[in-house]
């Protein structure tokens, strides 16, 4: 595929806009608008961030294979517009009165049942946010901390752990996967005995290091955590969440917070190339294997063009040398610290692909058939009772299983690679004479049709789910 | 002809009908029908802002209208929606149908919910062979007590009547509007050549 990691970002840009303009097309009793002038504003605003997309649009049509140094500018001009939508998601402060979708505390919730029973919050409440970041906070010590700068102090009992989803994202399955890493770092026991393992910080750290290597061990452990829920679709959500962030060397950039993206695309990938959790990628991606090794190669070559021409990679002494121990012993203990039972295993990946097609004939996905089928009964059974036993069994037949949470998600994150990728790269990038801005909506209309799929599937299995518990 | 038990299991078998999901085959399954679900968004009908629909208006502003009309509420599984007596409220089925061309199906309630007061169509219980897509209740309470819809519980049945196929099927119709609907749709009146021609012949 030509130019593929410029027109992954790229679509993946336009999604966002595409995301943005129908949030502000969301009904008034769901959007409550101060005013048209204010949706007026954001619009003439998303219309600019378009025109800006424009020529690089035009400079991906035909196929024409970039040099690397084009390439480079291509994606640094991407990453500013990517930015310049983070900035203007901020300002969707000015619009209030946005609710969360009932489907989002679902999911939730069925991410909370992977945490052992003894540890697990009984709640977590999920905040639309302002800022397009993914976070989780316990709003408790917060408002401690932010009343203490006024000098009032109070203590508030921990509360109901907090994650913040992104207002555009609120209707997006496929993002929520990074909600399930936020999930993770409410398994407050499940750190802590992380860390105290002796094994995890490696003896030769100094203190400063060491501090760092904690930070980063939560952030770890919560990604393998969220690998060991949604497999690959958990790396694919992360990839282009990195991919859109990148820029100037951004995705191989560590902070004292968390390791540099790049690093944990590498776990993400190792823990699931450990458990052979793979779900195997076909037309028109022949060249790719699955969804891990298609991410993780446009993650990789974005971040191969930084190292090509920055030369000054940033990094962290003596960090890189004992992070493959870091990693093997986080590994190590995550598989005792997580419930067993609900691990993924290379098996449960079988039903994806008929999952996938499902979904791209436009049913939903929250149930599928089961293989073996019971034999039809004579009709012309001379014993009634034995005939009713047997239509018992043939109605069973067609008793549908309800699917899970992660064959939901990475379903549904195939679907967009091998449908929705190749539709949105012949939209915008086939010259045509239409219209960019009619292109966004046939585009917002595809992944609208997508997220009701997906929506509708997680909201119907866990009523199923309900009601085979009673 | 009306779909016995044994014939709508061997279509869903063959998968000539989907209703999907089916969760719980041997309750729903009935002697010639398939009791299908209560789904978790709803429609409720908002009179504080329109006085009328005007006709005149283009087809966006009716659109645009007609949503302003409405009010969508999403339940939570578990959580009831209250249906006041008197109310009338769009909902929609959990499940996904898709008919072959030679079947028709009807939608109807049932018993145990009519005796309660509920009406789930208020006229448009017909659905044509080829149809795809979840269906849409026009919910009705006729009692004196509100009712607790919640999510999941079984309301409705769909009866399979067969017919020779047919030959434009319901998504072939150009004026098919509710095809392939994945939640609740608005009412598109405003569509139909009728109205088109009296919006024409009015300006």
């Amino acid at each position: 595929m030509v130019n593929l990691v410029e027109k992954v970002l790229c679509i993946e840009v336009l999604e966002k806009v595409a995301r943005m303009q129908r949030f502000l097309s969301l009904e008034p009793n769901i959007v409550r608008r101060q005013s048209t002038e204010v949706i007026g504003i954001f619009f003439t605003a998303l219309q600019g961030i378009l025109d800006n997309l424009k020529p690089v649009i035009e400079r991906l049509v035909g196929d024409i294979q970039l040099d690397s140094w084009e390439s480079l500018a291509t994606l640094r001009r991407m990453s500013d517009i990517n930015n310049s939508m983070d900035e203007l998601h901020a300002q969707l402060q000015l619009i209030r009165g946005t609710w969360l979708r009932p489907e989002t505390n679902v999911f939730v919730k069925s991410v909370l049942e992977f945490i052992p029973e003894d540890r697990r919050p009984q709640k977590i409440s999920v905040v639309l946010s302002n800022s397009y970041s993914f976070e989780e906070s316990d709003l408790s010590s917060y408002f401690e901390y932010i009343l203490r700068t006024t000098n009032v102090r109070i203590a508030i009992q921990r509360e109901t752990p907090t994650v913040f989803l992104p207002k555009i994202e609120r209707d997006n399955p496929l993002n929520w996967a990074i909600l399930v890493h936020e999930c993770g770092h409410t398994d407050y026991e499940g750190i802590n005995t992380l860390f105290r393992e002796g094994r995890m910080i490696p003896g030769q750290a100094n203190d400063y290091t060491k501090n760092i290597l904690h930070r980063w061990a939560e952030e770890i452990y919560c990604d393998i955590f969220a690998t060991q829920v949604l497999g690959p679709a958990y790396l694919a959500s992360f990839s282009t969440f990195a991919l859109g962030t990148a820029g100037a060397g951004g995705a191989e950039i560590a902070s004292e917070t968390h390791p540099a993206d790049i690093v944990r695309i590498c776990i993400i990938r190792e823990v699931l190339e450990r458990n052979n959790l793979k779900v195997a990628l076909m037309e028109p991606w022949g060249d790719f294997e699955d969804i891990a090794s298609f991410f993780y190669y446009v993650v990789e070559e974005r971040t191969k063009l930084d190292r090509t021409y920055l030369r000054t990679v940033v990094s962290w002494p003596q960090l890189p040398i004992i992070l493959q121990d870091f990693v093997d012993a986080i590994c190590e203990q995550i598989d005792e610290l997580l419930s067993l039972r609900r691990q993924l295993t290379p098996g449960d990946f079988s039903r994806i692909p008929s999952l996938m097609k499902r979904l791209s004939n436009g049913i939903p996905i929250s149930a599928y058939h089961e293989t073996e089928v019971a034999k039809p009964t004579k009709r012309n059974s001379k014993e009634g009772e034995d005939q009713v036993t047997d239509f018992t069994k043939l109605k069973d037949s067609v008793q549908e299983r309800r699917t899970l949470l992660w064959e939901v998600v990475n379903a549904g994150w195939l679907h967009k690679i091998v449908t929705l990728y190749p539709f949105a790269f012949r939209l915008f990038f086939t010259s045509d004479g239409a219209d960019v801005e009619e292109k966004v909506v046939r585009w917002s209309e595809e992944l609208e049709t997508t997220d009701k799929l997906l929506l509708k599937s997680i909201e119907s299995s866990e009523i199923q789910k309900l009601l085979e518990e009673t | 002809m009306v779909l016995s038990d044994r014939e709508i299991v061997e279509a869903l078998r063959k998968n000539e009908i989907t209703v999907t999901p089916l969760m719980n085959a041997a309750e729903q399954i009935g002697s010639s029908s398939i009791d299908v679900r209560l789904g978790t968004e709803f429609k409720l009908i908002r009179r504080i802002k329109q006085t009328h629909f005007d006709l005149r208006l283009d087809k966006d502003q009716i659109r645009e209208q007609i949503r302003d009309y409405t009010e969508v509420v999403h339940i939570e599984p578990l959580e009831a929606f209250v249906l006041h007596p008197g109310e009338f409220a769009l909902g929609c089925t959990l499940e996904y149908i898709i008919l072959p061309a030679n079947i028709a199906g009807r939608l109807e309630g049932r018993s145990t919910w009519g005796r309660a007061g509920l009406q789930v169509h208020s006229t448009a219980g017909l659905i044509d062979p080829g149809f795809y897509g979840v269906l849409t209740f026009e919910l009705h309470n006729l009692g004196k007590l509100p009712l607790p819809l919640y999510a999941g519980v079984r309301i409705a049945q769909i009866s399979f009547h067969l017919c020779n196929t047919v030959i434009q099927s319901y998504a072939q119709k150009s004026e098919a509007k509710y095809a392939g609907s994945l939640d609740i749709r608005d009412t598109a009146f405003f569509q139909e050549y009728e109205y088109q021609q009296i919006r024409k012949l009015q300006s």
